[in-house]
Order: C-alpha cells, then structure tokens, then sequence
C-alpha cells in the first residue's frame, strides 16, 4: 500500500515540476455517501483524482479511500488513464487507456485494464471500451493452500450514453447517464448503472457538481432488484497559473 | 441529429423488450418481490420444515446437480430423472429456472417429478422463475429458496448451502445469513458446498447478468477465508470450471429442450477429494 501512495506522490510531484505554459491542471474531489446490499448500512468514501493535460495529450491519476465501510480498507482503489484527443472531420475523439487497481481485501485485490473512446455532441456523450479484468490472490493468501491465483473475465464492453439538458457553453447542466462504469469501478456489460447529475460553475476556476445513482442488480436477466444507491458530491478545480 | 439518436435509441429498446414472449419487460426495472422478501419467507418456511440431514451408508457419495430446465417442455428433465431413479443419488440439486415463471409450467414441472422419498430433490429458483410473478407458484410447490443441510457419512459431515441469487444479488439479509453461516458451521464440517443460480464469475461473455463486482469481491473472499470447496451454478446454459483460491467453480450447461447438447453433473465426494463429470443425455 505504501508503494501506491508513493506511486501517487510522484506523479503529482512530475507533474507539478513539467508544467508548461500550455498545459492545464485539474483536480477533482468528490464525496460518496451510499448504501449497497453488501455495505452493511451507510458507507462513505472520498476521492481524489488529478487531471494533467498537455497539447492533445492527458495524463490522469486517483485514489479512493472508503471512510466507512466494512471491508476496513482506508485506500480501496487507484486509477491511471492516459489519453489523446483526435480529431475525425469535425468532431474530437477522445482516446483512452487505463489501468484500476481495487484494493478490496487483503486476500485478493482486482486489476483492470482496458481502451476506451468517447465523443461529446451537444446534447450527447457516447464512450465504448473494452476491459479486462483479472481477480488476484495476493501472496499473503498462501497460507489458505490457494489453487488458482488468478481468474480472468476478459473483453468486458464499457459503456456509457449521457443525456445532456445543456450544451458544453452553458455554465450549468444536468445529464443522465446508463453506464457501467464510475471512478474507480468498471462492472460487468450486464450491470448497467443509472446517474443523474448536475453541475454548476461557481466561479472561472470552480465547478461543483451532486450525482445521485442507482445500482440495480438483475436487470438484464429481466428481474431488476435493488443492490445499491449512493449520492456523490464533489468538485473539480482548475487553477490558473 | 440529436432526435435520431432518440428514435433510434428507443426503436432498439422497443425491440428488444418485445422480442421474446418469455419475458417480462417490466424486469428489466423492476421486480414482483425484493429478495429480502423471499429470504425472509423462506426462513419462515424452514423454521416450520427443518430440512433432515442426509446419511451416506459409505465414506464416498455421489450427488447430482441440472440446471437451466425451463419446463413446460420436460423431455430432456424425464430423460435425467429416469437415470437419476436408476442410480439413486444421495441427492440432485436443481439449480434454477426451473420454469419460464408460468404458473401452468411449474405444474407441468411438478406433475414429473418424483416424490421425494424416492430422490431427494432440492431446488433453488433462477430468475426465469421469477418471471410472472412466479415466485408465489415457486413458493407454494418448494417453500422455499434459500436453505443448508448437511450430509453425514459414519466419519465425518459436508454441508450444502443453497443460495437465492435469481434477482442478480444475494440481498443483505441473506448475505448476512450466509457469512454466519460460514463462520459458526465451517469448522464442524469437512467440504463445504454452495448451488446458486447466477454464475459468478463471468468466463466468458453472456448477455445475463452477473453479480456486481462488488459483491463479486465479498462472495470470492468470504470463499477464500472459510475454503469452500465448491460453488455450483447455472445461468449460463453452458459448461465450464475455474478454480479460484482454493474454490472450484462449476457452471452447468442447460437441459432445457431446445438445448443442443444438454447434460448433467455428477459429483463424486471422497475422503480426500471432489471429484465432477458431465454427462450428455
């Protein structure tokens, strides 16, 4: 764990030290407060994610920590994505890879890799990707005689279609979004999740936004029941230098 | 543009929900019952029929495990049940979607099985179970989804859990069952076994549904920390294993009877080991 925070640390640190005139640097924090069949009542988690974007290039990395929760996991997930804008005719492509780590035990940890693009239209954002995804059994496992260290679920389809009331101009907009994918965590293609959100400019540099989710389990097996909801606030800052 | 996208988007949605007529659309948002609801009844209909323990005359048992049935049509179920009769398994798990939810298939079901002196028979619902509100046809023939018994040789004892995950989770309340379950009973108990309907792990890919991955990760450590020996499943209506810590996960191919190659699974339990094999009918 010590190893990640470092990880963590040094890229804040290069990207603190690299910064050119042209470049931008965006930090976005958020707080979750939610229950789920497997929370055992009320868990809470905060994020922070720093974005670091350079030309057509962006470099980005996070960490969860669960404040409540009861796997007793303070640092539960990180996530680095690197990616590139492209330009298609008129519209701007937005091409990712990443890597997500999910510390959710000290017997077994997930990790995830996996491409994804996305476009914005006025009103729309389409992303699609591809993810692969392997259960590990960690070292400290040993002693249970593990047979099987890993366990694979390989080309799992990420999506997300997003609604937008406003275009990106407007300095508010609310969007409702089917996806299976949220920081952090990348579900099966079978588990689609439902976001309503709402953001805000509260000043050049600030944008404050509340999300509310819905997490049904069952769905695609047409027999929808709930597993989980959360409320999420947050902010993202963009100082300029 | 913009109201293309919406047309198209709800064209496809609208096709999709009306495909098939053994569904039930209004499952894709909603369903008849939570499965806190059915734990709850289920536990209600165990405390007023406790479920006997099981004796094996001989240290080496065999059990048998169907899943995928989807009666009304019950030829493929007739075929394994006259074999099953013939070589009289200490028990034969039935793994979900039993039915397609229709209270006229669960009794087209009922009228083939046996009774249950002749073959022990113990069935959890899948989600096609659910379907038409069958969960209240599902409880008055079976009682109930969610139960354990155990198994008893002259030396030692297996315990055998069947779980409800028809609706895609396990829910709270029986989550927090099964963890208790797990750690008060384990240590009394040599091989410990799980029959759900909903595969866990996703080998390859489907279009039903999995557990979330967060509950995934509750499930495979609770695994891990207790050794479950086995995890058997249906869902998926096609064969595979995988092991993972120290639990081999099986997921059956279907018998319904429009399935090409249908079969059944045969569980060898030994001093020393687990052993499986799938049978063709």
């Amino acid at each position: 764990m010590q190893n990640t925070y470092k990880a963590l640390y040094l890229i804040l640190l290069m990207m603190a030290c690299c910064y050119p005139a042209n470049s931008q640097v965006e930090l976005d924090y958020l707080l979750d407060l939610g229950q789920t069949n497997v929370s055992q009542g009320l868990y809470i988690s905060t994020a922070l994610v720093s974005a670091y974007s350079f030309d057509k290039y962006a470099l980005k990395a996070g960490a969860q920590f669960q404040l409540i929760h009861p796997s007793s996991r303070v640092f539960s997930a990180a996530e680095f994505v690197a990616g590139r804008c492209f330009c298609v005719g008129k519209q701007t492509l937005e091409a990712e890879t990443f890597y997500l780590y999910r510390n959710f035990s000290s017997l077994m940890f997930i990790s995830n890799w996996g491409l994804a693009v996305g476009i914005r239209k006025r009103h729309w954002r389409f992303d699609l990707g591809q993810d692969f995804k392997a259960y590990r059994v960690r070292e400290k496992a040993l002693s249970y005689e593990t047979e099987g260290r890993v366990i694979r679920e390989n080309f799992n389809l990420i999506y997300r279609i997003a609604y937008f009331v406003n275009s990106p101009e407007k300095p508010w907009n609310i969007s409702l979004s089917l996806t299976n994918r949220d920081y952090f965590l990348i579900n099966q293609e079978t588990n689609p999740m439902l976001s309503l959100r709402a953001e805000t400019y509260v000043s050049s540099t600030m944008k404050l936004y509340l999300e509310n989710w819905y997490k049904p389990a069952g769905a695609l097996n047409m027999s929808a029941h709930y597993f989980g909801y959360f409320a999420r606030t947050g902010f993202i800052w963009t100082p300029a230098f | 543009m913009d109201s293309c996208i919406l047309r198209l988007s709800l064209c496809c949605m609208g096709l999709c929900l009306s495909a098939c007529l053994q569904i039930e659309p209004r499952g894709f948002f909603v369903s008849y019952e939570s499965v806190d609801q059915r734990f709850e009844q289920s536990m209600t209909w165990n405390d007023q029929h406790p479920f006997p323990t099981l004796v094996s005359s001989e240290e080496e048992y065999e059990f048998y495990a169907v899943s995928d049935i989807h009666a009304g049509k019950t030829n493929n179920l007739g075929l394994f049940l006259e074999q099953a009769l013939l070589q009289q398994p200490i028990a034969v798990f039935m793994a979900g979607d039993l039915t397609t939810g229709n209270a006229n298939d669960y009794h087209e079901l009922y009228a083939v099985l046996p009774p249950q002196d002749s073959l022990p028979l113990f069935p959890i619902p899948g989600n096609h179970d659910l379907y038409f509100g069958g969960w209240k046809q599902y409880r008055l023939l079976f009682g109930s989804s969610v139960y354990s018994f155990s198994i008893k040789t002259s030396q030692t004892s297996d315990l055998y859990i069947c779980l409800d995950n028809a609706g895609g989770t396990l829910g709270a309340l029986q989550l927090e069952w099964l963890k208790e379950l797990l750690l008060y009973e384990r240590p009394q108990h040599r091989y410990y076994v799980l029959v759900n309907h909903n595969n866990w792990v996703r080998l390859r890919r489907m279009l039903a549904t999995n557990p979330y991955v967060e509950e995934l990760e509750v499930l495979l450590e609770l695994c891990l920390k207790h050794r479950v020996d086995l995890v058997i499943s249906g869902h998926d209506h096609k064969s595979h294993t995988a092991v993972f810590g120290n639990t081999l996960f099986i997921t059956l191919d279907a018998l319904r009877d429009s399935y090409p190659t249908p079969s059944y699974l045969i569980v060898s339990i030994g001093p020393d080991s687990i052993n499986y094999s799938y049978r063709n009918l």
